[in-house]
């Protein structure tokens, strides 16, 4: 058996009509509010484990699952040992970004010996962003709604992910500088890579397919 | 006693687990001693720049490893995260130009676990071979660290074989700094990152296969990259002759940083379950491997316990002295005075006008 792990929400959306038109087609289609987290595919051996964006990597560090899809951001945010990165697919595409207020004077706050207040998820690529120029980095660490931060005071900045930009303009906030584009990646087991690498190659391509390279 | 909890990461092994990691470390070093390896057994700690002569200050050893400054002297002292480099300086203190076997077994620790749900101890258990030349070197080392694999219990066993030298020797024109995140993206495999790495070095990143190997043409590579390409065709030829399943994996796993020669993983199914390689210093070979025993408990089955006699606890009697001390010749265990477990027991230490007498099943009712 192969378990392939795929991360709910926006990702595993994206990915319905990858999946239907591949070799791990559920054997019952997904639904949008599905709530199975065992996915028996068509081919009886593969299923899928639908988990949190986050937990992705643990479970495939752990071997529960032999591949699957992470996002870029939090494979270099908090990379995991017992992994090894594969292609990249066409899900999940945006940038990481940094944002402020709409009368923020970021490129007169950014010089180098000044320190501003962040509100981030990803903590140590915001801190190595900054300190690229630097600039002191003070890290407030968000799970959610970043957008509030720079609206009550609770932090100059933020830096997170931006795909179209209507949430940070629905906010009043303006994108002023981009840090990296991010996608979705495969992950691969380390052990099973090296043991079935075939086999996990296959699977990454059908992924991976429509990407840009 | 306070019920204070453990520090983060590290546990207590108790009876059933703690038997099954000893057994396995046992099995390792008696099968290392039967090829003549001979046990050491350095300090837990020691000088950390002798902990970390091998390594870089900003490598993975060095973060891994717990620092501190020693009370008798100040000097800094670190609690080793592996004892490769520990047997490294007694090699050295030997002093020998012969050629040395030594193995180890002996508890590590990490400052911080590599993944946020790994212990922070280890059981390591390894081998080292001092001053042999490379081929035979190379063989004794894999075939011994495969051996001690079996030793343990462990079953479908594959090798992944990487090289080192192969890679040092394609990231040669590098500046430091660019070689050292170069090597930080081929360790993960990344391939967004790699998009920026030569093609010579994408070309040897991505052979999977012995096969593959066979058809690299090596004739445009750096010499050391050419001479490391003849060293892994020849282990991998003998692996194949000892048919054992072998994956080349040129880049090898992280933590593989102070090699410079042939490296390795065994496998155990899926699982990576020991590891080493070459690292060859001034003038002197050297090859070893080492696997975490604590952390293999879990795929091991549970050491079967000798059969156990029930007995009371006689101590004050030397007759029931003598009688236990016959049994343990005959390696038979006792158990003391315990009510659920003696019930379990087929056999019975018993007092009679004869003496003190082993009794069997329904006599002992």
């Amino acid at each position: 058996m192969l378990t392939v792990a795929l991360p709910k929400g926006r990702i595993l959306a994206q990915a319905q009509s990858l999946l239907a038109s591949s070799g791990l087609q559920p054997a019952d289609p997904i639904a949008a509010d599905d709530r199975r987290i065992v996915i028996a595919c068509k081919d009886a051996g593969l299923r899928l484990i639908i988990v949190r964006a986050a937990d992705v990597q643990t479970y495939v560090a752990c071997g529960a699952a032999q591949i699957g899809l992470a996002g870029r951001d939090l494979l270099l945010d908090n990379p995991l040992a017992g992994i090894y990165q594969g292609p990249a697919t066409a899900l999940g595409k945006c940038r990481l970004a940094v944002a402020a207020r709409a009368d923020y004077d970021y490129a007169g706050r950014i010089q180098r010996g000044a320190r501003v207040v962040v509100a981030t998820k990803y903590p140590r690529l915001a801190r190595n962003h900054f300190a690229r120029v630097g600039v002191h980095a003070e890290i407030v660490r968000l799970y959610g709604s970043m957008e509030l931060a720079p609206l009550v005071g609770l932090a100059d900045l933020i830096v997170d992910l931006v795909e179209t930009g209507q949430t940070l303009k629905a906010n009043r906030l303006v994108e002023v500088e981009q840090i990296m584009p991010i996608c979705t990646q495969v992950i691969f087991n380390q052990g099973a890579f090296l043991r079935r690498r075939t086999e996990l190659d296959a699977i990454a391509a059908q992924l991976a397919a429509g990407a840009d390279e | 006693m306070p019920n204070i909890p453990l520090p983060e990461r590290l546990e207590d092994l108790l009876p059933a687990e703690a038997e099954t990691v000893d057994r396995a470390a046992r099995a390792v070093l008696e099968m290392l001693a039967g090829f003549g390896y001979r046990l050491v057994m350095p300090p837990l700690a020691e000088a950390l720049p002798s902990l970390l002569a091998e390594s870089a200050s900003d490598s993975e050893l060095a973060s891994r490893t717990l620092q501190l400054t020693d009370p008798l002297g100040g000097a800094p002292i670190g609690i080793r995260a592996d004892i490769t480099p520990q047997l490294r300086r007694i090699d050295a203190q030997i002093g020998s130009k012969a050629i040395e076997r030594l193995c180890y077994c002996g508890p590590t620790l990490y400052a911080r676990p590599i993944n946020p749900w790994q212990s922070r101890e280890q059981l390591q258990a390894g081998a080292e071979l001092f001053g042999a030349q490379t081929k035979p070197g190379n063989a004794e080392i894999l075939m011994l660290a495969i051996r001690a694999m079996h030793a343990c219990g462990l079953a479908e066993l594959a090798v992944a074989l990487g090289h080192a030298g192969i890679i040092n020797a394609l990231l040669a024109d590098l500046s430091p700094e660019k070689a050292a995140a170069t090597r930080r993206s081929i360790t993960r495999r990344d391939p967004l990152a790699m998009r920026e790495h030569s093609q010579q070095l994408l070309a040897c990143a991505r052979i999977a296969s012995v096969a593959d190997l066979e058809q690299l043409n090596t004739a445009d590579l750096p010499a050391g990259a050419a001479d490391g390409f003849a060293e892994l065709n020849d282990v991998a030829a003998l692996l194949a002759e000892a048919g054992v399943e072998t994956i080349i994996d040129l880049p090898g796993l992280a933590g593989h940083e102070y090699h410079n020669g042939v490296t390795f993983a065994v496998l155990s199914g899926e699982k990576i379950v020991a590891r080493g390689g070459r690292y060859d210093r001034a003038g002197r070979s050297a090859i070893g491997f080492t696997a975490d025993i604590r952390q293999l408990a879990s795929e091991l089955a549970e050491a079967r316990r000798p059969e156990a006699v029930a007995s009371p606890a006689a101590w004050h009697d030397p007759a029931w002295r003598a009688a236990v001390d016959k049994l343990a010749e005959q390696g038979k265990q006792l158990c003391l005075d315990d009510e659920t477990r003696t019930q379990s027991c087929r056999q019975r230490l018993v007092h009679s006008e004869s003496g003190w007498q082993v009794v069997t099943g329904e006599q002992s009712q």
